[in-house]
């Protein structure tokens, strides 16, 4: 399990991640959103054993990630630019994991060359951005780790490409009980393939929650009124954000169905519908409760 | 809690890195071997195609020199790339992307990185240099000096290079900054250090630290220095030093600090000291030397703060982006200044009283003096050296030599002793750039002296011919000339001669010919030849009547005799026949041809004997024109004026 507690980083006088604190089962997909500069990428090299924490603890089974190659051994991360050397093929960059990296699997990595379609004696800096971030997953797969740690992968990938790692990842977390951790700012990827979902806004931890049940805690309500009744209408409905055009209403609501629309058909609208928000919509919604949202930006 | 690494795993995990080095540095090795194979080949076959002995013998030397120095060029070429290559890791962030996740502890990459740069930068350098030495061999010429001395440099300068660069590497942001700095200590160390030696060499002159021009103080953070392959134990431990410190810092190390400037400020400092110190010591020897306020030591300090200030306020605003870290660096830099002044004050006070002082013979139990000419430059000769001229002082105890090595001394002592305090400032920069002119005349005409005091003390002093060329005092050569009447009868002597002459130090099995000239007051009657074992008698003999007798004064400028100058008989003391041994030193192997002449004289019992049973003389000491060793005489002396003219 993956254990972080009150961890935080700052570069000089920014603080990329502050005081978070989370824990992460063995076997599950852990998403990572949020804002730009929100403290994704900096968590996800504290958890490669990149970054030092200026404080706090990071630790997997209890065991500090930093400097501890017992640990690494079980890990990989792959970066939102993965590097290679110029020389680099897939073949000779495998020779060094396979060195280092105590279950590397050949067949594994013969395997995967199968899948993705990359040429292991091929210069890696020249292929395209989407091949080279497979390359970087043939090594990282090869390496059967237990934590996986993915930054921005589906960047570059194409639609059959991204269905396959998605496929892969669910099977290897399914059959044996990898952990992912995935940063990314494509919410509709991360709705197909993770339980959980953590916010990141300024370093912080907004909100961690069950992918289904985060969807599920918000509906999308559109109501419309002939006459639109007098008074607060909507008084007692928990509504994250309204927006009015003419005499139709359209409100983000958080709670279940069976709480407001009684409320709402009480109120005697020409007509009422409620659908459920995507990951993306939750996400601006969560943020712009936080200040964090395209009107203040504009400001 | 982390779990401890075994030495298994660790080795493993280093040789996994260096496997993978070695895989990404096919390509320039390949380079590398192509380059050095197509010259060696070149160059032996160049060497094979003479047909003389002697000219192969000469072609097997030119294969030898330019083959080991193209070897070096290589290795020191190639150092750089593997160097570079290797500490990239720490500078880039997308590689620290890489390398950092690797399940290897930073210390055991970080070693196993400068331990590949090494291993890849060394190993075919010592590959190609012993195929070299058996090319050598096989063209019958293995003597391999030169190249056998590359097997220590080159190991011994790459690894305090690496090492060095590698420490530098941890402390800096990017390759950029870390060979700017590297480079930066390398060439501003030597040069602050030779200050500080030539501020004492010259505000106490005589003194003999100055001797220690290969001490590893000079070049002690310069680790270019180290492909001297001297002071090798100094290096050794700079190598033990930097990997030290360098185990300390990087698991202290921010990856995230590839690509900022500097991840510690080590070498900040050292370099805003050294230029501090550099910048304010030439303008205050040149504002001290110039009397700025009327006195040369306000002068010095208000030229340091000047230069020193300057150099300081534009380092920091380079090395430190700004003026962040003033504090820290200012209380260095005002250590550093604080302990200059302190330190030229006490000079200042206390050199004319070193300079000026001769000891009263009355005080002296036994004294030496050594000249240091041309004889003592070659290969047979003694470099002087403070423990050499420590030894020196219980030479002489008879109070005619003590007498005469105190009036040499003496009067080297009154060249410095109406000398101002501004010349010792000027003296400084002036000896600065005259050592480096006079690097080909290093020790010709210098003499030390050395005294053991009734008290038990031992002074010894060294006065450099350089040092007086650069006109630091009131004399020149014309003061100079002084000392060398008493220096020339010490020489004379047959202690002199049995400790400090050329053939004192000659090996007899180096000398192949030994010519001889028989003259009379106005030319030369006859010259005879000498070769092998005949050779080695009038030799051994020559050497004990030289070491009964002391050297004799003769005939020693060839040039005379060709222009029948009379003054040649002035030398002759009267004697019926002065014989003139010239010893032919010649060393095939390092293309030395060095003739040393002598003269003998009747005094000269034991070689005159010798002489005479071989039958160069005859029983009344008259040259033999019958002898079998005659040889025509004239070409030998027009070579010989050849040589001595050019």
């Amino acid at each position: 399990m993956i254990q972080i507690t009150n961890a935080t980083k700052a570069f000089d006088a920014t603080t990329a991640v502050d005081g978070m604190t989370l824990s992460v089962a063995d076997g599950t997909v852990l998403g990572l959103v949020g804002s730009n500069g929100g403290g994704k990428s900096t968590l996800l090299r504290m958890l490669a054993g990149v970054y030092r924490a200026d404080s706090g603890e990071l630790t997997i089974d209890g065991e500090s990630i930093f400097d501890n190659p017992a640990v690494k051994g079980q890990c990989f991360f792959v970066p939102d630019f993965p590097f290679f050397y110029n020389s680099g093929t897939l073949q000779n960059t495998a020779a060094l994991y396979r060195d280092v990296y105590p279950n590397w699997s050949d067949e594994a990595f013969a395997h995967y060359c199968g899948v993705f379609p990359i040429d292991p004696k091929q210069k890696i800096i020249n292929m395209s951005k989407g091949m080279q971030r497979q390359a970087a997953l043939i090594l990282a797969l090869s390496t059967q780790p237990r934590y996986l740690f993915l930054d921005e992968i589906f960047d570059g990938l194409d639609p059959v490409i991204r269905l396959t790692l998605k496929r892969i990842l669910i099977e290897r977390v399914s059959d044996l009980g990898m952990t992912v951790i995935i940063a990314s700012h494509n919410l509709r990827e991360l709705e197909d393939l993770c339980e959980r979902i953590c916010l990141m806004h300024q370093g912080r931890l907004v909100v961690e929650h069950d992918v289904f049940e985060l969807k599920s805690e918000f509906r999308k309500v559109q109501i419309g009124f002939g006459q639109i009744p007098e008074g607060n209408i909507f008084e007692g409905i928990n509504i994250v954000n309204l927006w009015q055009n003419g005499n139709v209403f359209n409100l983000t609501i958080k709670g279940g169905e069976e709480d407001f629309m009684p409320r709402l058909q009480a109120l005697n609208p020409a007509f009422v519908s409620a659908l459920p928000l995507t990951l993306e919509e939750v996400f601006v919604s969560e943020l712009g409760g936080i200040g964090y949202d395209p009107q203040n930006l504009g400001q | 809690m982390t779990r401890k690494t075994s030495v298994n795993e660790i080795f493993k995990q280093s040789l996994a890195v260096f496997r993978w080095e070695l895989r990404r540095s096919i390509t320039p090795l390949v380079v590398y071997a192509v380059i050095a194979v197509f010259f060696i080949a070149s160059l032996s076959s160049l060497a094979l195609s003479p047909d003389t002995y002697d000219a192969r013998e000469a072609a097997a030397v030119i294969f030898q020199s330019s083959s080991s120095v193209l070897v070096f060029i290589l290795s020191t070429v190639f150092t750089i790339i593997f160097t570079l290559r290797s500490f990239g890791y720490l500078h880039n962030k997308r590689k620290a992307d890489m390398f950092a996740p690797l399940p290897v502890k930073s210390y055991t990459l970080f070693f196993s990185k400068t331990a590949s740069a090494f291993l890849l930068s060394v190993i075919p350098a010592l590959f190609f240099l012993g195929i070299i030495i058996l090319v050598s061999a096989l063209m019958g010429h293995p003597d391999p000096g030169g190249i056998a001395s590359l097997l220590v440099k080159i190991p011994l300068g790459a690894a305090a290079c690496i090492s060095f660069y590698g420490l530098i590497a941890i402390c800096c942001g990017t390759s950029v900054n870390t060979v700017l700095t590297f480079l930066a200590i390398c060439f501003a160390y030597p040069i602050a250090a030779k200050l500080v030696k030539n501020t004492i060499e010259s505000f106490y002159y005589g003194i003999t630290w100055g001797l220690y021009n290969d001490s590893f103080l000079l070049k002690a953070l310069n680790p270019l220095a180290a492909y001297d392959g001297i002071n090798v134990i100094y290096w050794l431990l700079f190598i033990a030093a930097c990997i030290a410190l360098s185990a300390v810092l990087i698991p202290r190390r921010k990856a995230e600090r590839a690509q900022s400037h500097y991840a510690f400020r080590l070498p900040c400092y050292a370099v805003e000291l050294l230029m501090t110190f550099i910048l304010g010591m030439v303008l205050g020897l040149t504002m001290g030397g110039a009397n700025l306020f009327g006195s040369a030591y306000p002068g010095f300090v208000f030229g340091f703060l000047l230069g020193g200030t300057a150099a300081f306020v534009i380092c920091h605003l380079i090395l430190f982006r700004g003026f962040g870290k003033m504090i820290k660096s200012l209380i260095y830099a005002g250590g550093l200044t604080a302990l200059t002044f302190i330190l030229m004050g006490v000079c200042c006070l206390t050199c004319n009283s070193f300079t000026s002082f001769v000891p009263e013979p009355g005080d002296v139990q036994s004294a030496g003096l050594i000249s240091y000419n041309w004889d003592f430059t070659d290969e047979y000769g003694l470099k002087p050296s403070p423990s050499l001229i420590r030894d020196s002082a219980g030479d002489f105890t008879d109070k005619k030599d003590i007498d005469n090595i105190i009036k040499a001394h003496k009067s080297m002592a009154q060249l410095t002793r109406d000398g101002k305090l501004s010349k010792r400032f000027n003296g400084v920069l002036s000896r600065s750039l005259v050592s480096a002119i006079s690097a080909l005349i290093n020790y010709d005409q210098s003499f030390s002296v050395a005294y053991k005091l009734n008290d038990g003390r031992i002074v010894t002093r060294y006065y450099e011919n350089s040092y007086i060329l650069s006109g630091a005092f009131t004399g020149g050569d014309s003061a100079y000339t002084d000392p060398y009447h008493y220096i020339e009868s010490i020489k004379e002597t047959p202690t002199y001669a049995k400790k400090y002459s050329f053939v004192a130090s000659l090996n007899p099995e180096d000398i192949d010919r030994i010519t001889l000239f028989a003259e009379t007051e106005t030319y030369i009657t006859a010259a005879y030849e000498l070769e092998g074992e005949n050779a080695q008698r009038v030799l051994a003999a020559f050497r004990d009547d030289y070491f009964r007798v002391g050297e004799v004064s003769g005939v020693r400028e060839i040039s005379l005799i060709l222009q029948g100058d009379d003054k040649r008989s002035e030398n002759t003391r009267g004697d019926t026949a002065i014989y003139s041994i010239i010893s032919n030193i010649s060393n095939i192997n390092s293309f030395n041809y060095n003739r040393h002449e002598y003269t003998i004289n009747s005094s000269y019992t034991e070689t005159i004997k010798v002489l005479k049973e071989l039958g160069i003389l005859n029983s009344n000491g008259k040259a033999n024109p019958d002898s079998k060793y005659v040889y025509n005489y004239n070409s030998y002396i027009y070579d010989y004026d050849d040589e001595a003219y050019h």
